[in-house]
């Protein structure tokens, strides 16, 4: 069973994404910061890690340049709900393979997640 | 220069709304106020910088707001409690998020705040020297109104 971080501010988010990712068959975890994001992801190694972008503390476009750090292969996908494409870009240049935009879709989810695991 | 951009916000709050609260959204009168922002029940604000700035301000009675988080976690809220603030919130991130993908493609760079939660009725938010386009919605679920005092930066400038 793959693994997933979920990690987003917004205690809603964690929980819904949570719920459709356990309906799929993923082992889920989750962290409401990027820091808690750090520790989580040495500690439990997750397969994937699903990131919000707007966050306070640590914006996601950091914590995918401190994830890669830790981990030059680290599969992150972005969670967000600005769908700006200079902000997408500065995620993708830091390492993220993926972004999912909010409100989220379940077949675009399972599509995109099923299709980044699959990655070498 | 002011930027009239309610027309991006209602057609995504509606987008959003249909998705995440089953419901269709109907634009009311749209009017411009001077005067600082009365909150509702609950508030959501949304800070924006770059060469367009300002704040969103979404507010809520605490009824809509429990019948939406009701239908948006797919269980029944009786009270505002953590889960229920977080959930608007999200649907106030989620427009501004979806509307500033609009913006720039307008030519604008643009970068929004985390939503700040305001709760209690009556609190005076303003935003000095920028009008506010106050747009009401209604929906089965009650009323959701949407607060837009944004301009355009004038020391930096847009395209």
């Amino acid at each position: 069973m793959s693994k997933i971080l979920i990690v987003d501010d917004s205690a809603y988010v964690r929980r819904k994404s949570k719920q459709l990712l356990v309906d799929m068959g993923f082992d889920v975890e989750e962290a409401g910061d990027g820091t808690v994001a750090l520790s989580k992801y040495q500690e439990w190694k997750p397969d994937l890690v699903l990131l919000d972008i707007t966050m306070p503390e640590m914006d996601g476009v950091t914590a995918v340049e401190e994830l890669m750090k830790l981990d030059s292969k680290a599969k992150i996908v972005i969670l967000t709900a600005m769908a700006q494409q200079s902000t997408l870009f500065k995620a993708v240049k830091a390492g993220a393979k993926e972004y999912l935009l909010k409100p989220l879709d379940e077949t675009q989810v399972k599509e995109v997640i099923e299709r980044v695991l699959s990655e070498d | 220069m002011e930027i009239k951009l309610y027309d991006d916000f209602v057609s995504v709050a509606n987008e959003v709304l249909k998705k995440e609260v089953k419901a269709e959204a109907k634009k009311g009168r749209v009017s411009i106020c001077r005067t600082p922002f009365a909150g509702n029940d609950i508030n959501v604000l949304v800070g924006v910088t770059g060469n367009i700035e300002g704040v969103v301000i979404y507010g809520m009675s605490n009824q809509t707001a429990l019948a939406m988080a009701s239908i948006m976690m797919e269980e029944e809220f009786h009270k505002v409690d953590e889960m229920v603030l977080s959930g608007i919130a999200e649907l106030g991130n989620v427009i501004t998020g979806l509307v500033s993908k609009e913006i720039e493609q307008k030519g604008y760079t643009i970068d929004l705040s985390p939503p700040t939660l305001i709760v209690g009725k009556g609190t005076s938010i303003s935003s000095p020297n920028i009008q506010r386009i106050v747009v009401p919605l209604t929906t089965e679920h009650g009323a959701l109104e949407v607060n837009i005092s944004l301009r355009e930066r004038q020391s930096k400038g847009g395209r």
